[in-house]
Order: C-alpha cells, then sequence, then structure tokens
C-alpha cells in the first residue's frame, strides 16, 4: 500500500518544515528590537510575516514537485522583487503601498461562484489547472497544511509553557 | 492438431461419448485458426521422419517422441503410410479431415487411422502435455466465451492510471481490476498475434461506443477515484455521498486550516518575545521532537487561550495582548466542526463560551 511511503514522505516533509521555519523565527526575534511595545500593529505586522515565513517553509520543503508549492514559490519572488523595486524607488518617500486586487472573475459574472472555481481560488496556482489536476494538488495541499498547522501547535505550545 | 489430440482422450476415456457439437466445431476453427500461422511447416515430405517438420515446432518436443516411437513400429503398416501422407498432405480438407478422423471419432476410422499403440501413446502425450499448452488451449476457448459474454470496458492507458500513486489506496473496484487483468492479457495476446498500432477498447453493455463518450468516461472515472482519495483526506466526509457536498466540505476544510494557520502565527508573533532557545543544543534536538509529534490529535487552537492569559501579565501592557487575542479570535468566524469530537470537548471557561466548538481537545 501506499501509506508507508506517504507517512514517510510527509515526515521528511515535516522535519525541512519545521527546521526551516524555526530559523526564520529566531531570525526574527534576533532582528527584532529588545524594547519596543508590543502593540497591536506591531504584532498583526510580525503575525503577517510569521504567516508568510510558515507558507514560504513549507512550499521549499515540498520543493519545485508539486504545482501549488510552485505557484507559492512563484509568488513570493515575484513580491520580492517588487518589493525591492519600490524600495530602490521610493527611497526616503513614505509612500503608502497601493496593493491592486483584481476581482476579475469573482462574483460578477454570476451570482454565486461555482465550487470548482472556489476551490481554484484556495488552492495556490489552482486557476490554471484542469478538474482532475486540481483535485490531486488539493489532496497535496491539504495534507501539506495539516502537517503545517500541527508543527505550528507544537512549536506554540513549546513555548508557551 | 492439439485439439483433436485433446478431444481424443475425451472420447477414448469417455467410452465413445461424443464431444458436443459447440466444442467440436470450436475445436475446428481454431484448430484451422493455428494451421494458418505455421502453414509454412507443413511441407510434402512424405519420409515417417518428416513427421516432425509437419508438427508445429512449438509441439514438436510433445508429440514427435511418441508418434515416432508409434511410427517405426508400424511403418509398414499401410494405414500408418496412409496416415503419414494424410498429415503431409497440404491442403486444408485434407488435414481437417484427418484431425476429425484423429478427434471426432467413427469407429472405422479409428481402426484404420490409428492401432492400438498409437492410441496409447497419443494418450500419453496428452497427458503429458505442458501446463502452459494446456492453458493455452483453455484461453483459445476462453476468447470465444469473452466474445460471447458482457464485454469489460477496456483501455489499457486506464489501467496503467489506476496504478497512479494517488489512487493507490484501494480505489479499484474488483470489475476494474479484473478487467485490467484480462486486458492486460488480452492485449498481450492480441499483440502476439495481430500487433495493432492502438489501443482496442470495449465498450459496456449497453452504453455508447462514441469515442467521445469513452473518453469522458474515463476522465469521469478519473475525477471520482480522486474525489473518494481526497474523502479518506478529509474528515467527517465518509457519510457524504454527491459530489457538491464532498467539494463544499473541502472547501470548507481549506478555508478553516488557513484561518487556523493566520491564528497560530498571531500567536506565535505574540508569544515571539518569550522565545528563549539555546540554539546549538535544540537544532539537533528538534527534529526528534517534532517526528514525536501526535499524529491523530489535530490542534486544538482555542483551547490554547487559556494558557496565554498568563503570558501577557508578565509583560507590562497586559490589556493590549488580550485585546489582540480575543480579536483575533472573534475574527475566526467559525471553527471546523467535527462531530465526531463533540464528545470530547471539555469545560471551558466561560469567556471563550461565546465561541464555537473547537476541534478534538486531546492535545493535553
Amino acid at each position: 500500500m501506499a501509506t508507508k511511503g506517504v507517512t514517510l514522505n510527509t515526515n521528511a516533509r515535516k522535519i525541512r518544515f519545521a527546521r526551516r521555519f524555526i530559523s526564520i523565527l529566531l531570525k526574527m526575534r534576533k532582528t527584532r528590537s529588545p524594547c519596543s511595545s508590543s502593540s497591536i500593529e506591531d504584532v498583526r505586522k510580525r503575525s503577517q510575516r510569521i504567516k508568510i515565513a510558515a507558507y514560504s517553509s513549507m512550499a521549499h520543503a515540498v520543493g519545485p514537485r508539486r504545482a501549488w508549492s510552485r505557484a507559492v514559490l512563484f509568488k513570493l519572488r515575484s513580491r520580492a522583487r517588487h518589493q525591492s523595486m519600490m524600495k530602490r524607488r521610493s527611497f526616503g518617500l513614505q509612500k503608502k503601498r497601493v496593493v491592486v486586487v483584481k476581482n476579475n472573475n469573482d462574483i460578477i459574472p454570476s451570482g454565486q461562484l461555482s465550487q470548482a472555481d472556489r476551490l481554484r481560488q484556495l488552492v495556490p496556482g489552482g486557476k490554471a489547472m484542469d478538474m482532475c489536476s486540481l483535485l490531486e494538488e488539493t489532496a497535496d495541499y491539504i495534507s501539506c497544511l495539516a502537517t503545517q498547522v500541527k508543527v505550528m501547535q507544537t512549536i506554540a505550545d513549546h513555548f508557551s509553557k | 492438431m492439439l485439439n483433436c489430440l485433446l478431444n481424443s482422450p475425451e472420447n477414448v476415456v469417455g467410452n465413445g461419448t461424443e464431444v458436443s457439437l459447440l466444442e467440436r466445431q470450436r475445436a475446428r476453427l481454431e484448430w484451422l485458426d493455428k494451421l494458418q500461422q505455421p502453414q509454412q511447416h507443413y511441407v510434402t515430405n512424405v519420409s515417417n521422419n518428416s513427421i516432425e517438420s509437419h508438427v508445429n515446432p512449438r509441439h514438436r518436443s510433445l508429440i514427435s517422441d511418441n508418434l515416432l516411437h508409434g511410427e517405426p513400429e508400424h511403418q509398414d503398416d499401410p494405414s500408418a503410410k496412409a496416415d503419414v501422407q494424410i498429415l503431409g498432405d497440404d491442403s486444408f480438407p485434407g488435414i481437417a479431415n484427418f484431425g476429425k478422423e484423429l478427434g471426432f471419432v467413427s469407429p472405422e476410422c479409428r481402426s484404420s487411422a490409428l492401432t492400438f499403440h498409437q492410441e496409447q501413446s497419443l494418450l500419453r502425450t496428452c497427458s503429458r502435455l505442458p501446463v502452459a499448452v494446456v492453458e493455452e488451449m483453455e484461453y483459445v476457448f476462453d476468447k470465444d466465451r469473452l466474445n460471447k459474454r458482457k464485454a469489460e470496458f477496456v483501455v489499457a492507458v486506464e489501467c496503467k492510471d489506476k496504478r497512479i500513486k494517488g489512487d493507490a489506496e484501494g480505489v479499484e473496484s474488483a470489475a476494474s481490476e479484473k478487467s485490467c487483468g484480462e486486458t492486460s492479457q488480452e492485449n498481450s495476446m492480441a499483440l502476439e498475434v495481430q500487433k495493432p498500432d492502438y489501443i482496442h477498447v470495449r465498450a459496456r453493455r449497453g452504453q455508447a461506443t462514441d469515442s467521445h463518450s469513452l473518453a469522458e468516461r474515463a476522465r469521469r472515472e478519473k475525477i471520482n477515484n480522486k474525489m473518494k482519495y481526497l474523502q479518506d483526506m478529509v474528515p467527517g466526509c465518509s457519510r457524504i455521498l454527491g459530489r457538491a457536498g464532498m467539494l463544499d466540505e473541502i472547501i470548507n476544510y481549506v478555508q478553516s486550516l488557513h484561518r487556523q494557520v493566520e491564528f497560530l502565527s498571531m500567536k506565535l508573533a505574540a508569544l515571539n518575545p518569550q522565545l528563549e532557545i539555546n540554539t546549538d543544543n535544540f537544532e539537533k534536538e528538534f527534529p526528534a521532537y517534532i517526528t514525536s509529534f501526535p499524529t491523530a490529535t489535530r490542534p486544538s487552537a482555542v483551547a490554547n487561550l487559556p494558557s496565554l492569559q498568563l503570558n501577557p501579565v508578565q509583560q507590562g501592557n497586559t490589556s493590549c495582548e488580550l485585546d489582540v487575542l480575543i480579536s483575533s479570535s472573534a475574527t475566526l468566524p467559525e471553527l471546523y466542526p467535527d462531530s465526531s469530537s463533540f464528545s470530547k470537548v471539555q469545560s471551558f471557561p466561560t469567556w471563550e463560551s461565546g465561541l464555537p466548538r473547537p476541534y478534538n481537545v486531546g492535545f493535553h
């Protein structure tokens, strides 16, 4: 049966994800100034960064084998590129970064999205997939999300004690 | 020719009870089919030792020894010579007649064609037929049966697809397994005999044989297999039967997992200042620590909030941390309800009672 292979695979992924994630957390802790007040904004920003770190480390742990991980990595890299460009251009200016959200096929065409479209929006890289591969990617994505949640939970538990 | 040999023991053993007409006809047809292949082997050598050349080289070792043994004894026997001549005859009706005489016995033919010794030798050869040859004969009859009974849906690509990793979770039904096995056997035989360039496909009984509909059916079966696999992954989906309901459950589950990640990241952001890790040792210990994670239980996001209440007290600013946590937990519209875990829910402090029910709480 494939279950044994699947569990081995998930264990390896778990370890890779955990390593990467913890190293990022440590980095964040080091770079964070020690005496800053923990305002809500700071916490929110930090949580956003941690979330991105979690997704990126998961995508790196899975590798370029899966379509969804490739999509996540591509998004991250393009985002980093965009940010570096903005930094270069608006050096010194305190511009608010306008994020353009495209609502192309969201709710405009018909009253309700079809289930397949909703699933496509949820799974990264799902917009360009046919139904068959979409379901396959969803299965893998669900397993990865579950391991991600477990690891994060354990880390949070460990550090809250 | 072996058909006749196979049939002859039946006739001899059955004490003259004739083989059924259908089997006779089948045997005749198959024998004629076989004759078409090794046509070149039927040379018009009439010498006694040339029986080997008349026989299909596959079956040569089986028959030749005994026949040759039988032959020299009756070399002078004119009937035996006549046999050989008949055997060496190129014309199909002649050989068919010989086969008929051998297999579908009329007593007068038997007496003229074979003596008792030869019959015995033939019997011995029949009894010694190797399993593979017998199987081949059986397969030849099976093929007819396959044609006659309800045909199975057969695509060789489909069989390969079903061995995809994702589908290996016991998705194949018995019928599809059987059809796969038959397909592979049938395809291999078909390839040996006919060497087709494309895959032969058979439609199920009472269904369209259009190539479009067949392809669609293959696609639908693939999608159904994947849905079954997803059903195993998503908890609480085993009772839902429709595709739409399943998809709704899957979407809800993915959304809940996203929310959980967001919540946990918020929690970690709140806890971050308290990270005191001995980095060198920790990195080595951590993999072992992580592999010992409980795999069966799901995280109880809400259950950890009481522990978080204490932490902000240690810091200077208590209220805003709590506010942040409460607001973040309030923004979680609904945690994923798992009906199987309702019985395991512990009693929470009152300020959590407004929150929806959490996951399985067996984490502690």
